[in-house]
Formats: structure tokens, sequence, C-alpha cells
């Protein structure tokens, strides 16, 4: 999850990444055997519904709207 | 408790079956043919509901339980194989095989383990997460068996084994999350350790990870069937 | 100006390679390299793995000889084991070995040389390819195609598969041969016969019109090596080395593999990442050495069967001494496929050949092992340290490839000077520089310990690397 949310900051993740994403957060919370697994997730979910257009911007324009992520990596690949 | 049989009756994916109180999902469901995968969960051991692969959901309950552990209720409506079960029974096996190094070609039990078995039956096509590849040991320091934690699937059924069938108890699990590791002893080499060489370990251990010195290949069949038997002996006795 | 014309990639071999040949001013041809440009690090990612896995994980190097990697990592693994294997096993493994190399040489010559051959090295390289051979001599790509199944069937009977089997063991095979085996395979002889015959048969017909290839495919005296029986026959699997010089006379003789990093050193170049192989007395460059077919029949005083014998006669007709063109290549690799179908024969008529022992086994009693094959393509070295839990400390392999790397090197350059005058170059005398290559047979992947496909492109550079002309098909 840290490495896909890695990827997505740093500009370099795909639509794919987020899918994967979801996928990820409801089997874990989902499946966990502790409370801690089964609330983990939550910060990463609420996000992702609550600011879900960040994520996309991050994704497919390659931009931080909040102005936090560094998006050099982004800018290699894209030059 | 009345020495009478207090008898349960439930549904398991709409089949109306009949339980032994204080039975679980899993028993109950395999009595009656019902398919579901596990992996940490081997007959004659005791269960500790880790693997998580033999999720059921129960209607009526937003939770899934493990059918290992979770025991009958009257009425209950148990479903093993919806969409959703299936999803996360994927994902959890994609999780184990991007946890560690799983190379199947090289694997002395490549065509006879229960990861790649699963693999299979589930559906399995590729491992969309990215592989982790951590720089794991190998303890060949026996003289009949070696330790690969590169396979290992952290199931604790060795460490299970060990304490509570062979009552040596050598084995244990080390560290915590990603870091966790199978150990021998207080982590001795496992050729240092106290390790009665009974092999039971090897033969419960579902991938790889255990293995027999002399098997070489992929010619690694493993025989856990002992287990049932070896305790209705035991308690025989 | 000065050029620079770069084959990239090579096509028809086993891997991923390049040549680049560099012009002078005046156009001539002033030097050639040819590069293998992938890196694998099989000896790096083998160590801390148990000794007893290395055979079927140096299998994995190669699609085409996983048997001699297979062989060559067993007989290291021996010899930390310090174990001697039955003797049925080591039949079954030499008849495996055989196998192996017959289905190598008959993909060489059919799928990757026939087209040149047969079709001429000036075909439209459209159809200058075994679906080309098999529309216009259909009989001999039907050769090709049975011998190459002949070869991939006795290895599946054997050892259950086709590509990277895990029967060889260290120790010895883990199954017996059952007896309705035996029966299969001496069934599929008969018609391997004839179609090496068929085989021979058209080579010899159209080895004279490529008397200008003879001339100048790697056409020069070199030094040779390859393993050899101690009744001077050939041997693919046992024996030890010995290593004659340009003009047959033995250099070095029973180098076991145990002596082979005495005497063998590897030579790095800037160009390449497939090392060079030498024989350390004489340095580098000039103890380079050829391996493969030719080395084997330049270097064996007889084959020890019928019929390979009488071809082996007629082979050393070509020559005063050694055979010196790699164009003879082909011409060995047929014999040496006639050998293997009559040596598989004789071993399956020893009643011994189904004996059920056939593994030894044994822990650690050595920290060192060494072991050597003949892979189709020239001799192969596996050398392993381990700890005293028997993990691999330490591997290196020596891949017939790598040994043949200076002549092919060589043989690009008297190819190119020959055929590429002024700066110009068709089609066709590119492939003919290509073809150089091929006669060799390299498998790059080995050598790089790399795998891939691939199409061709050509380029022609100026002195300061700028894209002059460019080619691709």
């Amino acid at each position: 999850m840290h490495t896909l949310l890695t990827r997505i900051c740093n500009g370099t993740g795909t639509m794919d990444d987020l899918a994967l994403l979801e996928d990820l957060c409801s089997t874990v919370k989902e499946t966990s055997l502790c409370g801690l697994g089964q609330t983990a997730p939550n910060p990463v979910l609420s996000t992702l519904k609550y600011f879900r257009n960040e994520y996309l911007e991050h994704i497919v324009n390659k931009r931080c709207p909040a102005g936090v992520c560094n998006m050099e990596a982004a800018l290699e690949v894209v030059a | 408790m009345s020495v009478e049989t207090d008898v349960k009756t439930l549904v398991i994916d709409e089949q109306e079956v009949s339980a032994r109180a204080g039975q679980t999902i899993l028993e109950v469901a395999r009595e009656n043919e019902i398919n579901i995968p596990t992996l940490c969960h081997l007959d004659g051991l005791s269960d500790v509901g880790a693997c998580r692969l033999c999720l059921v959901e129960i209607k009526g309950s937003n939770k899934l339980l493990p059918a290992c552990v979770a025991t009958v209720q009257e009425g209950m409506e148990v479903s093993t194989n919806t969409e959703r079960l299936q999803k996360h029974r994927r994902t959890i096996l994609e999780l184990l095989f991007a946890e560690r190094n799983h190379i199947c070609s090289v694997c002395v039990s490549n065509g006879h383990c229960e990861l790649q078995t699963l693999g299979q039956e589930q559906g399995l096509t590729h491992i969309r997460l990215p592989y982790r590849n951590p720089e794991l040991s190998v303890d060949a320091s026996h003289e009949r068996f070696t330790l690969d934690h590169n396979r290992c699937i952290l199931c604790t059924r060795c460490v299970r084994v060990c304490s509570e069938i062979e009552g040596a108890h050598i084995w244990d699990v080390m560290g915590r999350g990603i870091n966790s590791l199978i150990i021998s002893d207080l982590h001795q080499d496992w050729g240092g350790s106290a390790c009665t060489r009974c092999g039971k370990c090897v033969q419960v251990c579902p991938t790889g990870a255990l293995f027999d010195k002399s098997k070489i290949g992929s010619d690694h069949p493993k025989y856990p069937d002992f287990l049932p038997y070896l305790n209705l002996m035991r308690e025989a006795q | 100006m000065s050029q620079t014309i770069t084959i990239d990639p090579v096509t028809r071999l086993e891997g991923h390679g390049k040549i680049t040949i560099q012009l002078n001013d005046k156009g001539e041809v002033e030097d050639a390299h040819f590069h293998v440009t992938q890196v694998r690090g099989f000896e790096r990612f083998s160590e801390g793995r148990p000794f007893y896995e290395m055979p079927s994980l140096m299998a994995r190097i190669c699609g085409i000889c996983p048997v001699s990697h297979l062989i060559a990592s067993a007989k290291a693994c021996e010899a930390i084991m310090s174990v001697r294997i039955p003797h049925t096993a080591a039949q079954l493994r030499r008849m495996l070995n055989l196998a192996q190399m017959v289905q190598s040489h008959a993909l060489s010559f059919f799928y990757l040389a026939s087209p040149d051959l047969l079709l001429g090295m000036e075909a439209d390289p459209k159809v200058r390819n075994i679906l080309g051979v098999a529309a216009t001599k259909p009989e001999l790509g039907r050769a090709g195609i049975a011998l190459r199944r002949f070869g991939q069937s006795i290895i599946e009977l054997l050892a259950d598969k086709r590509v990277h089997p895990g029967w060889v063991v260290p120790g010895g095979v883990t199954e017996p041969l059952a007896a309705a085996k035996r029966d299969k395979i001496l069934a599929m002889i008969p018609e391997a016969y004839a179609n090496i015959d068929l085989a021979l048969g058209a080579y010899k017909k159209i080895a004279d019109t490529f008397k200008a290839e003879i001339g100048v495919f790697a056409n020069f005296p070199s030094n040779y090596l390859s393993l050899i029986n101690e009744d001077e026959s050939i041997e693919f699997t046992d024996g030890a080395l010995r290593l004659i010089d340009a003009r047959g006379k033995t250099i070095e003789d029973g180098i076991t593999a145990s002596r082979y990093a005495e005497v063998i050193g590897e030579a790095v170049e800037p160009y390449s990442y497939t090392k060079f192989a030498y024989y350390k007395p004489l340095g580098y460059p000039e103890g380079s050495y050829r391996v493969g077919p030719l080395a084997r029949l330049n270097i064996v005083k007889s084959m020890g069967t019928p019929k390979a014998e009488q071809e082996l006669a007629g082979f050393k007709q070509l020559a005063a001494g050694p055979v010196e063109s790699s164009f003879h290549y082909h011409h060995a690799r047929l014999v040496e496929m006639l050998y293997g179908v009559e040596k598989i024969e004789e071993i399956l008529a020893d009643p011994r050949i189904l004996d059920k022992h056939v593994r030894a086994t044994a822990g650690v009693n050595r920290l060192e092992g060494t072991g050597q094959a003949e892979a189709p393509r020239g001799v192969l070295h596996h050398h392993y340290k381990v700890d005293e839990n028997g993990k691999i400390t330490w591997a290196n392999l020596v891949i017939a490839t790598g040994q043949n790397n200076k002549a092919m090197n060589l043989g690009v350059l008297q190819a190119a000077k020959h055929y590429v005058k002024k700066g110009k170059f068709t089609e066709g005398i590119l492939n003919r520089v290509e073809a150089v290559v091929r006669t060799f047979d390299p498998c790059l992947s080995c050598s790089s310990h790399a795998a891939g496909q691939m199409p061709l492109e050509i380029s022609l550079l100026s002195a300061d690397g700028e894209v002059v002309d460019r080619l691709v098909r």
C-alpha cells in the first residue's frame, strides 16, 4: 500500500495502481484478524472517498493540487 | 454439557447440514464435501486462523469469519464461495506471492506445493502487486533438512507440529509483520538446535520452505496425512 | 570519412548480439567486433543457495542446452560430495547429453544455418528461414524437424520434460530407465539415421559452391580445446580436456575439471558482456582457442562408432592438419549427430542400462568443486565454492561461447574485410558477416548467463557516431 501510495504521490502511479490500492484496502479491512488491520486502511479509504479528484490529478496530470508532493520523478519520466 | 450429542443444523452454500455443537464450520463443510481453501489449517493440529483464506460469509453479519476457528451455530447460513470471497482470496494469495521469493521453477515443491495449487485453483494468473524481493537467508546447517526463508509463508504449521505433536518446540516465530521469521531455538542455527530430527515439520510445510536435503529437483511430495492418525492412536492409549 | 557499420541484432542466433564494423577514411574495414549485449548474473544470484540446487538452477540459463548445464553442474556438485556416480547413471546421463546434442545441432543446422546454405546467402531475407527451406526442400525441412524431435523425445522419455528436466541430480539421476522407454527410443533410431544421411548427402553436394565463404569464414589457424577419452575417441560427458595448437600438436593434455582454472583464464573486453577465455601459458589473445564441433573433430583420432568413423575420415581430408575454416562447423555438426545416434543405440544395447541403482548420496565433503562437459557448442565448465553447510559462496561458469569469442570476433573481421569494400555493403554481404557468427552456433544466453528474439537492424555510422545509413528488416 505504501509502495502504491508513494508511486501515486511522486507522480509515477497509474490508474491500475489506484484500482489495486482500493482492492488492497478492502481486503485488508475485511479479512484482518485484529482491530489494527481492520482499521488501518481507513485513512486511505477516507481520502479515496473524499479527495478522489486529488488522486486523479496526481495520476493523470502529474500535478499535486495541494503543492505538497515532490513530482520530480514524474517529470523525469515525461521528459 | 449432557452426554447426548447436541446437534445443530445450519445451511452451507444452500445445502442443509447438521453438525455437533463445537465443530468448526470448516470441519462440517469438509464432512459434507464442500471445499473451503486453507493454508495454515492442517488436520491434526490446532488452528490459528492466520492465513485468512478460509474466510466465509455469514448471513446477517457484515464480518467475514475464518471457517477453521468459527464454530457452528444453530440456523447459521454460510456462503463459502461468493465473488467477494474469491476476490479477497486472490488478493491474499497475491500478497503471499509478492512478500517473499517464490520461484516455482527451481523449487523442490514445484508440482506439489499447497500455495501453488491454491494459486491455480483460485485462478491467479499474475501478481498485480510489486514483488518485495527481500534478501533472505537459507539455513542449511541441519544434517538432514534445509530451511529456505524465501519460500516460507509463515503459516506456523511447523511451529505447531513441533510443539503439539513432537513436543520439542524447536520452532517459533520472531519479529513482527513483514520482518517475521521462523526460528529454531532462540535463533540458533537449525543444525545446532535441540531438534529431534523427526522431520514432521518438513512433512507439514505447505511449500518448499522446509525440505529434505536428499530430495532435489521437484521430487519432494509431502505427506502430512499421518497427523490425525497419530492423534487417534495417542488418544486410544 | 571513417564509418561504423552496426548489425544489430544479429539474426538466427540463440540470444541477442550485434556486430559493428569500423571503416577507415578509405572505406576499408579497419576493425570489427561481435558484441554480446546482455547480462544475466547467474553467477551472482546462485550465491547463498544450497549446492544441490545448482543443477536445476543452472539449467535455467538456457533452453537449448539445459542438459549440458545440468551435467556440468551435477559433476561440480559431485566433486563437492566426493562421490563417483553409478555406472548406469553415468551412461544415462551420457545418453541424455547426446540426445540434446542431436537436437541442438539439428536446430543450428536446419533452422538457423540451412536457409543460408540451401537458399543462398543472397536469398531474399523474407524467405531465408526455415519455412523457406521447408517450401523449397521439403524433405530436408522435414528431416530437420524430425531430428530435433528425435533428440527432444529422448530427453522427454528419460527425464520427463523436454526443457529444463530435473532428472539429473548431484549423485546421479532420480529415476532408472524403464524397459518400455528404452524400446521406444530404439524404435526411433532408424528414422534418425535416414534423416542424417539425407542431410549429409545434401550438405556435401552444396559445400563446394561455398568455396569463397569457406575461405573467409573465420578461416585462420588457432588452438582447439575439447574433451577426449583416453583412447583418443570423442567424448561429450566424461574424459579430460586436450588443447592442440594450429598444427595439431598437443599442447596440454589430461586437463581434468579441477585443473581447469590453472590452465584457462578469462579476459574482459569493453565491447561485450561475454568474457574471452584463453590458455594461460600463452596469454591473451595469443592463447585464444576454438571449441565446439570443429575443435572436437580436429582433436579426436576416432569417433568410436562405425558410421561416424567413416565420416570422420572424410572430414579429416578437408585439410592436412586441423580443419581451419569455421564454415566446416556445419559439416562437423552433421558428423557428430550421426555419432550421437550411433552412441545412443550402443548405450541402449547394454542390458545394465536398466539397472535400478542410479544414485549415490553424500553430504559436503569438499568446499570446492568443478565439473566439465561438452555442450553442443563446446566445452562447458562449472566451478563452485561452498561453505561447510553446502551453501554456494562463489560460482564461476566458463561457457563455450566465451571460448569461441575471440575466434568469432576475428572471423567477423576477416569476412568483413573480404566483403565490405569502399564502404559499400549490401544485405547479402552483411548476411555473410552474420553467417560467420552462425557457424559457431553461439549461445549468447549462456555466455552472458540472455534470451531474446531478434529482428535485424544495420546502421552505418560515421566516426563520430552519426548514423549515415540505416537498413531494417
